[in-house]
């Protein structure tokens, strides 16, 4: 009875009416499976509908058709289940540092003293410390995306989705980010999906990547890294597994 | 110190002109305060109209339809209103202050719908994530979204408001400011005038300066990342 899944994902459709009522196809017949603690990247060109998918998937939107399970819950993860980290940060501009990583915690009715201890431990975890009266536009790109994971990491979700979240910082930040990601990943076990679309990156950190093909985005293939972590981004074995996703990319 | 002059300012140039024109010192306060008090007394409640009815339209096809309704509304002449207003709340506080009502609430409504309208859509979707629903999402989420828009519909609103009033005050609907102004022209004191016009000028520079600048100027920097 108790199979091992976080998410399961079965047959899912989706389509975009446009303005002349035509529909278009985004997603078909998208199925597949995510382990618990598991790291995967749904890898895909633009416009191949993997946003969309993590927006259904995080009840944004409601698919066309097909069937979502979340592990012993299958109303799907709620509030206090869920978090993500936009690539746009999508951090409030009207609160400051503290108040932004606070903010999920005051919608879960988190008690205030538990509340200012966990804001306290996740703005040192990503190393946001002296920078907690800041607002966001005085906070570089970096920073902010900082200030998006430790909101993100404050509710202590069990699922955590990322979509394209180093595609707005600059390669050098981008770097520092995805190891600070890394190793939260490796010591709190959260499931994490992410969407992307460079292969490096799927290849560098998740345990599987789904493969997309362009629009309508289905599923093309699920390739496991095996590889050992730390990563090294220069060995042979990770030019082998980023050339071998390029090719099914092509098709 | 330079906000106490800035507040001074009118003052006393009431006090020191009212003592060469004549004027009782008492009857400039008690006009423009009039006229400021029907203003600030309708900016309140259009305000408490507004800002409901924005987020009941903010979301959804509703909204799509309501702005630009709101917009023409935002251009009537309200002053088309004001006999119908007189007959039925007779000259005084209450035809004034639904006259303000009906000027201001528009710019007030459109600029705050608006802001809702044109917000992020990211910021919408992380609100949803972690978890804001119902009041606190209002509270913590809607409202602070909407304050820029609230802003500059109210500074639009107020001096439409302080257009109206003046206008309403010269054609009757006395006392207040605009008719401290038409007595005086119609006994032909120039000086009175002059001193009358400075006085308000003076009153609106230095709510402008105190209230509105600061609180713009709060609301670009909240309001961008």
């Amino acid at each position: 009875m108790n199979e091992n899944f976080a998410i399961k994902v079965n047959g899912l459709d989706h389509f975009f009416s446009s303005d002349d009522s035509r529909k278009m196809e985004v997603l078909r017949n998208v199925s597949f499976t995510v382990k618990p603690g598991e790291f995967s990247a749904i890898l895909g060109p633009s416009g191949c509908g993997k946003s969309t998918l993590l927006r259904i998937l995080a009840g944004m939107i409601k698919p066309a058709g097909g069937r979502i399970d979340f592990a012993d819950n299958n109303k799907g993860f709620k509030n206090n289940e869920l978090a993500m980290i936009f690539q746009s940060f999508a951090i409030f501009p009207w609160l400051n540092v503290y108040e932004n990583v606070e903010f999920g915690l005051k919608m879960k009715n988190t008690p205030a003293v538990e509340r200012a201890k966990k804001v306290e431990e996740h703005v040192k975890e990503i190393g946001l410390v002296g920078f907690e009266k800041t607002y966001p536009k005085d906070l570089s790109g970096g920073m902010k995306q900082r200030v998006g994971i430790a909101r993100a990491l404050a509710v202590e979700p069990r699922l955590l989705f990322m979509d394209e979240p180093f595609s707005s910082l600059d390669a050098f930040t981008a770097n520092e980010l995805r190891q600070d990601v890394l190793k939260i990943w490796l010591q709190d076990k959260i499931t994490i999906l992410m969407v992307t679309h460079l292969v490096d990156e799927a290849v560098e950190m998740a345990d599987t990547v789904l493969v997309m093909t362009p629009r309508p985005g289905q599923v093309e293939a699920v390739v496991p890294i095996d590889l050992p972590r730390p990563r090294n981004r220069r060995s042979k074995e990770f030019f082998s597994l980023v050339d071998k996703i390029m090719d099914i990319v092509k098709i | 110190m330079v906000a106490f002059i800035t507040v001074a300012a009118p003052f006393i140039y009431i006090f020191i002109f009212s003592e060469f024109t004549g004027v009782k010192t008492e009857q400039v306060f008690l006009d423009l305060g009039t006229s400021f008090m029907r203003v600030l007394v309708a900016y309140v409640i259009s305000v408490a109209a507004a800002i409901p009815l924005a987020f009941f339209l903010g979301q959804g096809k509703i909204g799509d339809f309501f702005l630009p309704v709101f917009d023409v509304l935002q251009s009537f002449p309200s002053f088309a209103l004001l006999p119908l207003l007189v007959i039925w709340f007779g000259i005084g506080n209450a035809a004034a202050i639904f006259f303000l009502v009906a000027t201001m609430i528009w710019p007030v409504l459109f600029s705050v719908l608006s802001s809702l309208r044109l917000s992020r859509k990211d910021l919408e979707e992380a609100a949803f994530i972690f978890g804001a629903r119902g009041w606190k999402k209002m509270f913590l989420f809607t409202l602070p979204l909407s304050l820029p828009g609230l802003i500059t519909g109210s500074i639009v609103g107020i001096g439409e408001g302080w257009e109206a009033i003046v206008g309403a005050e010269i054609i009757g609907i006395t006392p207040g400011i605009g008719g401290f102004l038409n007595s005086a022209s119609n006994r032909g004191d120039i000086p009175v005038l002059t001193f009358g016009i400075i006085a308000l000028l003076l009153f609106l520079f230095t709510l402008n300066k105190l209230i509105w600048i600061p609180l713009l100027k709060r609301s670009h920097d909240y309001a961008h990342e």
